[in-house]
């Protein structure tokens, strides 16, 4: 916990950085609020409600200042089928429902756990969700869907994006496309896809409603495997996030905060008909860029995404798909690793294959949380794999051929147990076998069964077994290694 | 016995050049080596600002390069000043006496400085105020009640002129707290020349005699000087009195038992007597 001190810093020490940032912010966060919108099957408004209250409620309540949360690509994706099966309210249910989750894993501390995400698993998450985005702006980019004329125009808007800070850095290029493509549309009278086609736009203030869905058994079990999944994307995508924007301000922030604030956020979010949310990397990096370092950057940018579509909600409904596309694209472009491709051929092999396996499973199942899933795994396999090799059996037999040695170096553990068995030779007919594991460290029960069976085979063969230094060897078992109690144990540990 | 070590945070204010001639008293009686801090608080970093919210390929990357060149810059600039600074706390303890004296610049907050380098010291000198508040001398530094509070040191709260300590003046009221300050000045060895005035206010001499009898046997057994006063009245107001009337030149007292919400509402008695004493204070936790 920080004190009230620090935290009030956080609003205050930047305001004018903080509110210039919160602007361009609040742009980059509409399009992306009615594509997601437009994508989970509801009206842009459940988007853009969603997006200024889990802006400004994690600016009050997040552990990350300076990060930009609101309605996501990443939690929208999943809630595609819930919707489209039991319809909006099951949706503001489930989100409130993701909420309470996040709130649990932060208080029992989960951000912990993010070590265990490592930076392969990280660099295909961001690179799986910047594809994402991209995909899924190609619904409005489909030729049997929109006039040949969208194509143009998104192009168009690309060119003024990414040119005009060549000109001048102090006004958002993505505004000017916004602007300059809305006023083409309706002076030339183009006929293009426009926001309101997308359904309704919110004409006033949100308010609080309870979700209109019986409150049974059955209810919890259509919406829990949805909310689990929103809340670990959720909380995921918030958490590299967090990582990325504490490297870029060279600060360090409380995971487990953001944890807490970001269910705290889902939660009423449903409660005014919003849905889920989470961190956003692509709009947290345009807020640093512009300036953005406190928490007033993400509370000014929720609010002024609100006042702008309530206000001027008539002409955003003017505003054409494709500007808002134009801007997607460059979100996903940004968002990408770039250097992760480039990476690819000086990398180890097993943290490309880490890379793209996170990558290929988020866009075959449109589930980050499965494809990290993954990711974490198969580096857990390779770890193994790499310390399996940290291990050697020297043997050695007397000159009359009757006492034989296997002295065991290195790591016993599942992944070294078959190399262990294959080191004996179970044939041999010897009188008297010793295992000297003076060298070795046992972390788990496969070894301790794999050292059984080997004893029993020999002594079936007629030998008479004895193990030495298994005191030594077993001190690793334990599953809490008190090294830190005695100074030199690590040192014993790694050289006994 | 280990040599005993103080840790003096200075910054470019007034108070610095008092902190270290009040370093260098301490280590000059107890012969402790010297730690002289100064920590720069890292402002947020003034990126260039660009407005243009547009994020290219590789716009990851380019921002962390861009943003940690323009920091590296600050960074260079402020360790110049940073060891300027410590460099005349420097001169001035070695003009004091002869003293071991290391010299550490550290980037960050005070407070977390503290934490992290406090394991080391015995005592722990800071001035009354800051760089920031300096002009402003009816309010306490903000940081020392901060500091007070996440540190378990004893911490000595420099004043705006040195004097050499020869009457120290302690607050005590018989509990658990003023015996560990008893004990405190028994073994620091920072007083063996000092006379110690012992001054309770506000309780009744029988309910306090026997704790006043334990600590003058405590304090003579280590040949320190004891005397004894029994006040009634408002503790703030009797001993800035006692302390104005006869020319005390330190009060050691406890610091911060109540919690901080509590301080919050009615504000700490603590806070309140570092701010009216007109001198400098060491606070035991």
């Amino acid at each position: 916990m920080i004190s009230f001190r620090e935290y009030k810093e956080q609003w205050t020490s930047n305001i004018k950085g903080d509110v210039l940032s919160g602007l361009v912010v609040a742009l980059a966060l509409i399009p992306e609020a009615i594509a997601f919108s437009v994508i989970a099957g509801v009206d842009p408004k459940v988007g853009l409600f969603a997006s200024f209250s889990i802006a400004v409620l994690v600016a009050i309540t997040g552990g990350r200042p300076g990060m930009i949360s609101a309605a996501t690509a990443a939690t929208a994706v999943l809630m595609v089928t819930l919707v489209k099966e039991y319809g909006l309210q099951y949706l503001l249910a489930a989100t409130i429902l993701a909420g309470i989750l996040q709130i649990a894993a932060g208080i029992v501390k989960i951000g912990y756990l993010m070590r265990f995400v490592s930076r392969s698993v990280i660099t295909g998450f961001v690179n799986a969700l910047a594809i994402l985005i991209f995909l899924a702006q190609l619904p409005e980019l489909d030729p049997s869907n929109v006039p040949p004329l969208t194509f143009f125009i998104v192009g168009l808007g690309l060119a003024i994006i990414y040119l005009l800070p060549y000109i001048t850095t102090s006004v958002p290029s993505p505004l000017v496309n916004i602007i300059l493509l809305t006023i083409l549309t309706i002076a030339l009278d183009l006929d293009l896809r426009t926001v309101g086609d997308m359904g309704n736009l919110p004409d006033t203030l949100p308010i609080f409603l309870i979700p209109d869905i019986p409150i049974s058994f059955e209810t919890l079990k259509i919406i829990f495997p949805y909310s689990v999944a929103v809340a670990t994307v959720g909380l995921l995508e918030s958490l590299l996030t967090q990582q990325i924007v504490d490297d870029f301000t060279d600060t360090k922030s409380d995971r487990n905060q953001e944890c807490i604030g970001q269910g705290i956020a889902n939660t009423a979010t449903g409660f005014i008909g919003g849905m889920a949310g989470c961190a956003m990397i692509g709009q947290s990096i345009i807020n640093i860029k512009s300036g953005g370092r406190g928490r007033l950057s993400s509370f000014i940018a929720g609010l002024f995404l609100l006042i702008l579509v309530v206000l001027l909600g008539d002409l955003v409904a003017k505003v054409p798909m494709a500007a808002l596309v134009a801007i997607m694209i460059m979100v996903s472009i940004g968002t990408f690793s770039w250097s992760s491709i480039k990476n690819l051929k000086d990398h180890p092999r097993s943290s490309s294959i880490v890379m793209l396996a996170t990558v290929f499973f988020v866009i075959y199942t449109h589930n980050l949380a499965i494809g990290v899933l993954v990711g974490v795994l198969l580096e857990g396999i390779f770890f193994a794999w790499k310390i399996s090799q940290l291990f050697e059996v020297s043997t050695s037999v007397t000159p009359d051929g009757k006492h034989r040695t296997y002295v065991i170096k290195g790591q016993m553990f599942f992944a070294s147990s078959e190399n262990f068995m294959q080191s004996f030779d179970f044939k041999e007919a010897v009188e008297t076998v010793t295992i000297d594991l003076g060298e070795a460290h046992i972390w788990d029960i496969s070894s301790i069964s794999a050292l059984d069976l080997a004893i029993i085979k020999l002594r079936r063969e007629g030998a008479d077994v004895k193990v030495i230094g298994l005191n030594e060897a077993s001190k690793t078992l334990v599953d809490r290694l008190s090294v830190h109690d005695k100074k030199d144990a690590l040192d014993k540990m790694l050289v006994h | 016995m280990e040599n005993k070590t103080i840790i003096a945070f200075i910054d470019d204010s007034k108070y610095s050049e008092i902190v270290c001639e009040y370093a260098a008293w301490l280590a000059l009686e107890s012969k402790s080596k010297i730690k002289v801090y100064h920590v720069i608080d890292k402002k947020i970093p003034r990126a260039k600002q660009d407005l243009s919210g547009a994020i290219n390929l590789g716009a990851k990357t380019k921002l962390l390069s861009n943003l940690s060149e323009v920091d590296a810059e600050d960074a260079k600039k402020l360790h110049l000043i940073g060891w300027s600074i410590l460099e005349k706390a420097n001169q001035k303890i070695q003009s004091l006496g002869d003293l071991e004296v290391e010299t550490r610049l550290r980037t960050g907050d005070i407070a977390e400085a503290l934490k992290v380098k406090e394991g080391l010291a015995d005592v722990v000198v800071i001035g009354k105020r800051g760089e920031i508040k300096q002009d402003n001398d009816s309010k306490l530094g903000l940081n020392i009640e901060r500091l007070v509070r996440s540190s378990k040191k004893p911490i000595f709260i420099a004043n705006r002129k040195f004097v050499t300590v020869k009457k120290v003046l302690v607050a005590f009221d018989g509990s658990p707290s003023a015996n560990r300050i008893v004990d405190f000045i028994s073994t620091c060895g920072f007083f063996h020349n000092a006379q110690v005035t012992l001054a309770s206010v506000g309780k009744p001499e029988k309910e306090i005699g026997d704790n006043f009898s334990e600590a003058k046997r405590v304090l003579n057994s280590q040949n320190i000087e004891v005397s004894i006063e029994s006040l009634s009245g408002d503790p703030k107001l009797e001993l800035s009195k006692l302390a104005k009337d006869h020319n005390f030149d330190l009060l050691i007292m406890g610091a911060y038992g109540h919690s901080k919400i509590r301080s919050y509402i009615v504000g700490s008695t603590t806070t309140r007597l570092i701010n009216t004493v007109r001198l400098p204070v060491l606070l035991i936790r």
